[in-house]
């Protein structure tokens, strides 16, 4: 555990210093704020909507990049450069050093998260004030309260991400990773989808070899899109406490076998 | 640099041997029969347009066999030329590549082995690896590199806590290595802002910092200034002084030859020699400097066959020849009426029987 948490800080400590990080985080920013402008161009009883759609978005959206780009590069970098010398020869096993840099990985995806929370809900709350010349949370109040939970999901999805991202980085180039990553996100976003147009069967789906696909993908595949509450949080609808814990837990699941993997093939690299 | 020649001159005159050293020695390194064949996708050989002669390899040996063993308390050079398996053999030996069979092990413990008793889990993270004498041991990489953005003290902190250095010591530790490396005027600056040799230098804290009774370093010289490379053969003995074991590959045969009490040679994966300075140097037929003033092309015709080398150096003709072909080089000499300037017994060096050994295993 001392060995995990001694990586894992050291980990977040590089992170936290690298200009690409900064970069990914300041665009994002520039991201969210810009729905203020945005937000002027709809009717005013669109004004919130846009608003929360586009700042959830955004945050997720950066949160999956950052996610992706840090995985992918976090493992693979350690071995190019060659560092898992000067570390693996420590008395310090394979599978904490996979687990610490994916705990320094979420250290970092955490603070991304606060500070562009903070953005986001800072620019909601200027949004209110200059819309009514008073700072009140009164209307969006609802919205407000909906808030911590739709973080936690995008945390925990960008995990996910994450971890997956460490597997591939465990054993191929950055570039492939990356690809893959993506590929996953994309795959992992559109599972339920591909669930419905199979169980509808219209279109292409409508042959048993691509319900058979849609099944198989959907069984090996997270559904991503069960951590995304973008249309609760613009309805103002309460998000219950116990599906929270389903999808952390659902999410944790995922982020376990892929970091079992990641060891697992790890384990069996030589660093030659 | 004198002072290290002398001590070294003083420690090769303690290595004939006596009867402290016939006692048998604590062994820190064991390597025991180990060869490594690593695996070559077949792809990156194959060749579609000749596969009819199966020219492609699958696999190449590094390491064909190595049986050595350092002992505690002195300074082991392992020398070879490139490709002979020195850094393969320092991985396995690290716990970074794992041998195709054989045997290592630190300190009596197996570096590839998990002891029985530990647990169903803690055998699972530790497949491959037994981490008990890990943490008595430093290592050095060759070219060793760190995290771009961290600070020195920082990547100091982050291996002392790896090994468990309690935080009342730790800075302590930490600024003491800084102060012994030379690095206290860039305690404040990112390690990507660091030279080749600063970074090497940053690589010797971290290896130290754990304070390990075994010291392996792979080519720790390269990259350093001359002044840099005295400071690390001072190093180095002052960590044999207070007892520590060191084991080091390099391609600087003159600092080998300054500082280690016995050496070794591997070449194309197999260990050809091992012994003190002086074992391998009195090995062959001592060898002999003949000066002469001047030269013939019969004289050099003469010495063609006897001699081991022939140079000429401004008007005189210099000829290393083993003892027992001196009396014939000298008649050539006589008969052609050249002066004799000097007749030197002379001991190889290092780096003659490092060609020599590499030459015989050509030849072979």
């Amino acid at each position: 555990m001392r060995g995990v948490w001694a990586v894992a800080l050291n980990s977040f400590r590089e992170s936290s210093r690298n200009r690409i990080f900064y970069g990914l985080l300041a665009t994002a920013i520039l991201f969210i704020l810009s729905s203020l402008l945005v937000a002027n161009l709809t009717v005013p009883e669109a004004r919130t909507r846009v608003l929360l759609n586009y700042g959830a978005f955004s945050i997720s959206l950066f949160g999956v990049v950052i996610a992706i780009v840090m995985g992918v590069i976090q493992v693979h970098k350690e071995i190019d450069k060659k560092t898992v010398f000067s570390i693996l020869t420590r008395p310090l096993s394979r599978g904490s050093f996979i687990v610490g840099k994916f705990v320094g990985m979420a250290l970092i995806l955490l603070v991304a998260l606060l500070v562009l929370a903070a953005v986001w809900v800072a620019a909601l709350l200027i949004d209110a004030a200059l819309q009514r010349g008073v700072l009140t949370t009164v209307e969006i109040a609802p919205q407000l309260a909906i808030i911590p939970g739709v973080l936690l999901l995008i945390f925990v999805e960008q995990l996910v991400i994450a971890s997956f991202a460490v597997f591939f980085s465990s054993f191929s180039s950055p570039i492939l990773g990356g690809v893959f990553t993506v590929g996953f996100f994309f795959l992992g976003r559109s599972v339920s989808f591909l669930l419905q147009l199979a169980e509808r069967g219209k279109g292409v789906m409508k042959s048993p070899l691509a319900k058979s696909l849609a099944r198989a993908f959907s069984a090996i595949f997270p559904d991503l899109s069960s951590f995304n509450l973008s249309q609760e949080l613009v309805q103002a609808v309460k998000v219950p406490a116990l599906y929270l814990w389903h999808a952390t837990a659902y999410g944790a699941c995922y982020v376990v076998i892929f970091l079992i993997a990641s060891i697992f093939l790890f384990n069996r690299r030589e660093f030659a | 640099m004198s002072e290290a020649k002398s001590d070294a001159v003083e420690r090769d005159g303690a290595a004939t041997p006596t009867a402290e050293q016939d006692a048998p020695r604590e062994s820190v390194i064991r390597f025991e029969s180990v060869k490594k064949t690593f695996r070559i996708p077949i792809l990156h050989t194959f060749n579609p347009k000749d596969w009819k002669s199966r020219g492609y390899r699958t696999k190449v040996e590094a390491v064909k066999e190595v049986s050595m063993e350092v002992y505690r308390g002195e300074i082991f050079g392992f020398l070879g030329p490139n490709g002979a398996g020195k850094s393969t053999s320092i991985k396995m030996l690290t716990g970074l590549v794992r041998p195709s069979s054989g045997r290592i092990s630190i300190f009596g413990q197996p570096v590839w082995d998990v002891p029985a008793s530990a647990s169903p889990l803690a055998r699972w993270f530790n497949r491959y690896r037994a981490g008990g004498a890990l943490d008595r041991m430093g290592y050095l990489p060759e070219h060793p590199y760190f995290y771009d953005f961290l600070r020195p003290t920082e990547i100091l902190e982050f291996f002392a806590r790896l090994h468990g250095v309690p935080k009342a010591r730790r800075s302590h530790r930490i600024e003491e290595l800084i102060e012994l490396v030379g690095l206290g005027h860039a305690r404040e600056r990112v390690l990507r802002k660091f030279s080749k040799g600063m970074l090497q230098r940053i690589g010797i804290a971290a290896c130290l910092i754990n304070d390990p009774e075994l010291i392996v370093l792979d080519e720790p010289l390269s990259g350093l200034d001359p002044i840099g490379r005295k400071e690390l053969r001072d190093l180095i003995y002052t960590l044999k002084k207070r007892g520590k074991t060191i084991f080091f590959s390099s391609h600087i045969l003159h600092d080998i030859e300054l500082i280690c009490d016995r050496v070794a040679f591997i070449v194309e994966g197999q260990i050809r020699e091992i012994g003190t300075l002086s074992q391998l140097q009195s090995r062959d037929n001592p060898l002999v400097e003949v000066l002469v003033h001047g030269s013939t092309a019969d004289f050099l015709e003469a010495t063609r066959g006897l001699a081991k080398s022939v140079e000429s150096i401004g008007q005189m003709t210099q000829c290393i020849v083993e003892e027992p072909a001196v009396e014939q080089v000298l008649r050539a000499a006589f008969d052609q009426k050249l002066r004799i300037a000097s007749v030197i017994p002379r001991k190889a060096t290092l780096e003659e029987i490092f060609v020599a050994e590499a030459k015989r295993k050509e030849a072979s």
